[in-house]
Parts: C-alpha cells; structure tokens; sequence
C-alpha cells in the first residue's frame, strides 16, 4: 500500500487514542508569511466560470476587476512551499483555510499533493470566516492527538480579488493577496506549544465580558508574560492584557497568524504565552489558542 | 465507531434530456449517442430557478424523523465539489443552517477532494465526534451542488452533472451503517481539474481505472475483509464504461454488484451520488440488513476515495 494513501478504520475514542494518551497540544515547528505582489492575469475559464456564478446570482463580473489579475491560491501555496525548508519533504495532514474563495476555481491541496515527495491526506475548511484556522487547529489537534499525524500544515490564505462591486463587510474584507504557513511536527524542536481552545458561541453584546474572561484565565495558568493578539473582531472589546496586538483589518484568514509570525523571534528569545483570539460577528463565535513559548537557552539565543 | 444515522436526499423533478442538454454543449451526435447508448445517460435532474442552499435545505428536510435528531446536531458540513459557488461574501452553508434553525452548530465546508469530499466529510466528522465524546451528538454531511457553469455542467466522457442532494447524519455509536474502512488518495499531477492539457486529460482516463481500484481494495483492505465480502457497490454516477474498466481490475466478472440504477435519471450529482444510491438501493431491498458495502467517490484534482461500511 502507498504510503501517501491515507487508509483508516472506523474512530471509536479508544482507537483514537483520546484516552489521554496523546498530545493536548501542537508543536509549532515553523512559521512564515508571505505577502504576494500583483499577481497573474487572469484566464479565458475564469471569465466564463466567474461571469456564470456573477450571473445565477443577478451580478455582474467586473471587467476592471477581472483584468486586474489576481494571486490564486495555488499561487500562494506554491511561493510558501519552498519556505518549508526541512519540512518540505513530508507531511501527514495539510490543511487550507481562507475567509474568501479562491480567485480561481483551483485545486491548491491537491497541487501541494504533487510538490511534497511524501503527501498526506490534503483538505480546506471554507465558508467560516475568522474562524475557519480555529477550526483547522482543532482538527490538528485531534489528529495529533490520535497519533495518526505527526507533521501537520496549515495554510492560511487571504485574496482580495472580488469581481462584482455587491458590498464585503469590513471584516471579511481583503485588501492584501497573503498566504502563512504553520508547521506543527510532533518530532521538531517546538517554537511554542500551541493549545486550540473550544470556540464560545455569545452573542455581540457578551463579546467584552468573553474577551476579558480569556485574558484573565491566559494569565492566571502561566508563570510567562502574556501578549494577546486581538482579531479585529475584537476591536472594541477592552481588557487587563500587559501586551496587546490588535491585527490590522484587511487579512481575515491570516492577519492574526502574520502577527504570529512576526512577533515569533522576539517572543522565543523572552519567552512569552500568546493567546490569539477572534470573534464572527456573522457566526456569533469567539475562536481562540493559546501559545506558550519557552524562552530559548543562552547559546541557542544567539547561534 | 463512525456511523450512520440517517440518510436522506432529494432530486429536482424538472429533468432535462440528455440529448438536448449535450447539443446544447455542442457536442456531436456521435458524442451524444455515445453518452447514451455507452455510458448510460438518459436525463438530467436541474432546477435552475432553485439556489443551491435551496437543493440542501430540501435534501435535510427530506430525512425522517429530522425533528428528533434536530437537537443532536453538534456540526453541520456542505462536502463541496467545486472550489467557488457562490459570489463572495455569500454563504451557502450557513444561509442552510440559519433557515433550518441550526445556527447553534459549528458549519463549515470541507472541499478539495471535489466529489470525494463526501467521504472525506464523514471521516472528518466522525473523527470530531469521536474526541468531543459526547453520547448521542451527531455531524450533519451535505453534498450536491448547482451546475451553473459548463464546467460544472459536463466533465468530458465523465460524467453529466445533476442537481440532486443529499443529506447525512453521521454519528459515533449508532447500530446502523457502520464505517468500516476507508482510504482516500489524491493524484496531484492532475491538479489542474477540468482545465488540464489534452495529454494530462488522455492520462488521467488511462490511469483511472487502477487508481480507483488501488483505494478500493485498501479500503476493503483496511476493513479486514476482501471483495467477496462486498455485497453491492454505490457508485459515483459516471459512464458505465469507465465503472467495467474499474471491475476488470478487481478482478470482478460481470457488473451484478454495482448500483447503477440510478444513473441514467440523476446523472452525476456532484459529491452525492453515493448517498443518492443508499437511499434508492435501501428502498428497493437491494442493500439489506448485514451487508458490507463500498461506497466510491472520484474528484476533480484528482482524489480516489472508498469507503466500507455496514448496513
């Protein structure tokens, strides 16, 4: 049987080895960002495929837009692989999330498929928002913990190609075509150990209360010092944090995960729990992790 | 252990002939008798005046007993074919759960395996149910799509595509339906979908059938059983001939196990074919009580997947 063939039986708790006998948490292994230039034209298809969607649903395709160009997301994924360096040569479970559909009807897993020697099982969660990485994280989680995946990828995409002027509220509006990696590999030296936490179903009004409840309980259960990187869902929500990242709009996919990322080599060589939350105010949720980064040891610090 | 509860469909009653339908795709009448007399089309379910959220609100609706399960529903996922439905920032999804009042469940989709992704769907949600642990709780898998665009319409001596839905509820401890195996893998070569090069399409139909095959058997395989145990395959609704390619492989004589009845009406409904074919094959007392069965799926990109299961 191939190994990149994913084969399983059925997932009694016991079989998935939930009885507390795996990981509760990921190992962050890597981190990148990219930010994508212009991007391509697009192609003849496109306009047919764009104009008949636009059309079922009484829109028109923006020929302005649409000559525009656009990053897909096979274009994001292709210009983040080559960051994966040593990590490049496998995985087990790869996962995309985005806020907005892709600027093509594309298949990017499937083509990280073809460029990673040894693939795995490959999928995206769409249609959920900021909470779509949550989600993705909880289902890393899960896998993890099950032992069936020791080397997970997260691609998180964002693509501000829209062709029809209808209205975007702003926080799922996408200004910037923009693509992180996160690689969790239960073998690797971590970078932080990344807890998915249960998304809370509150209503608008419950949001600040919710915030501060997250803050309190992140600073309570470690002897770190606390950042919290706040999801422009958070914007009005206030609370007792010493550091706070509020992610600048634009980025609903991967505006929370490029602060992650740059905030990353400061945060190791303090050492620092990062707890990163976002509230849907379409899905009435508030998604959250936490990270807890080790400070790195003296030598380490400076090689 | 990953089951299922419940399953439930529905198919648009305005059809469309084939013959019409593919004229008008300017195929031609050679092409055309082919699709009819060779792979098996006759007509083609399509509302064109329903959206999609109105096909997946219809195939929910359509379960028995929808009131009992309602408040046991912990996620509800669209298994989506193609990669972009609908104008963003529209969402079908959850247009689907707010008008069913299910707004309380974590909804997503789940894509990238195209029609695969049904499979995949109870896999990944039985996988969630199974770590949440809580008795009773159940994963609501949708699939189906509209076929709005040529692309989504016809997949060349493929398959036509249909407008029909289904509806699954999938849970950890039911008696019925339980998932016995499954394996599932993706052929990135063929990343390129319905636009690939003449050359990668050619070599995508050559190396079809002993990919499909290579999943089935591993699925059956991982099931601890062999093909002798497989009371009747539900297919993925695409030409009959591809389907006896598939059977040379396994070294199956003849096409008895294979349901096929239902491809010549519904043609190729996207990621639902398979459940489609439970609920029918279940009616006719094709598939009975204690049978092991193979459920299949190909997507577009490419993803082989087969899944085992019993009745």
């Amino acid at each position: 049987m191939p190994e990149t063939m994913y084969v399983t039986t059925s997932h009694p708790a016991e079989d998935l080895g939930l009885a507390d006998s795996g990981p509760r948490t990921l190992s962050l292994a890597l981190a990148v960002h990219h930010l994508a230039g212009p991007g391509r034209p697009f192609v003849d298809h496109d306009h047919d495929y764009f104009t008949d969607l636009l059309t079922t649903h009484g829109l028109t395709l923006d020929e302005e837009r649409f000559a525009a160009g656009r990053n897909s997301y096979t274009d994001l994924v292709s210009a983040l692989v080559p960051e994966m360096g040593r990590y490049r040569d496998r995985f087990d479970l790869a996962m995309m999330v985005s806020a907005a559909p892709d600027a093509e009807p594309g298949w990017p897993m499937c083509f990280l498929t073809e460029v990673v020697a040894a693939p795995g099982l490959a999928f995206a969660i769409a249609d959920q928002g900021v909470m779509a990485p949550f989600t993705a994280l909880r289902l890393a989680t899960d896998w993890a913990r099950a032992g069936t995946a020791r080397r997970i990828l997260l691609f998180a995409l964002d693509q501000a190609s829209v062709l029809h002027d209808g209205p975007v509220p702003d926080h799922l509006r996408v200004v910037e075509d923009s693509g992180v990696l996160l690689v969790f590999d239960i073998d690797a030296e971590p970078q932080g150990r990344l807890e998915a936490r249960r998304p809370q179903r509150m209503r608008p009004e419950a949001v600040p209360g919710g915030w501060s409840a997250l803050l309190g309980e992140a600073h309570a259960t470690t002897d770190l010092p606390v950042t919290a990187v706040a999801g422009t869902g958070l914007a009005g929500a206030l609370g007792n944090a010493a550091e706070r990242l509020d992610v600048p709009p634009g980025r609903p996919a991967t505006g929370m995960w490029a602060v992650l990322v740059e905030g990353l080599p400061t945060w190791r060589a303090e050492g620092r729990r990062v707890l990163m939350a976002d509230y849907d105010p379409d899905l009435g949720r508030l998604s959250s992790c936490l990270i807890d980064i080790e400070p790195v040891r003296g030598e380490e610090a400076r090689s | 252990m990953t089951s299922l509860e419940a399953v439930s469909s529905y198919v648009p009653k305005s059809a469309v002939p084939i013959r019409d339908f593919l004229r008008k795709h300017g195929f031609t009448e050679d092409r055309i008798r082919v699709h009819e007399r060779y792979f098996g089309f006759s007509e083609i379910p399509l509302d064109p005046g329903a959206t999609l959220a109105d096909h997946l609100v219809a195939a929910v609706l359509a379960m028995e007993d929808l009131e009992a399960y309602r408040p046991r529903i912990r996620y509800v996922v669209h298994a989506r074919t193609m990669p972009v439905v609908a104008p963003y920032p529209l969402n079908p999804i959850q247009e689907v759960c707010h008008r069913l009042g299910l707004e309380e469940t974590t909804a997503f989709s789940l894509t990238q395996h195209a029609c695969a992704s049904g499979l995949l769907a109870i896999d990944v949600t039985g996988r969630m149910l199974a770590a949440d642990r809580e008795p009773g709780a159940l994963a609501l898998v949708l699939a189906g799509e509209k076929a709005f665009t040529s692309a989504a319409q016809v997949i060349n001596d493929t398959g036509v595509m249909g407008e029909g839905t289904s509806a699954v509820l999938v849970g950890t401890d039911g008696p019925r339906d339980r998932v016995l195996g499954y394996a599932t893998r993706t052929h990135g070569k063929f990343h390129g979908g319905a636009w690939t090069a003449p050359e990668i399409n050619a070599a995508f139909h050559e190396e079809y059938p002993g990919y499909l095959a290579e999943v089935v058997e591993a699925a059956v395989g991982s099931a601890g059983l062999g093909m002798a145990d497989i009371s009747v395959v539900l297919p993925h609704n695409v030409n009959r001939m591809s389907w006896l390619r598939v059977l040379k492989r396994l070294g199956i004589q003849g096409a008895d196990l294979l349901y096929l009845d239902n491809l010549s009406t519904c043609g190729h409904c996207f990621g639902a074919d398979a459940f489609i074919n439970y609920r029918s094959a279940r009616q006719s007392g094709r598939l009975r009580r204690g049978d092991r069965y193979l459920m299949t799926a190909v997507g577009l990109g490419a993803t082989f997947s087969a899944m085992v299961l019993e009745h």
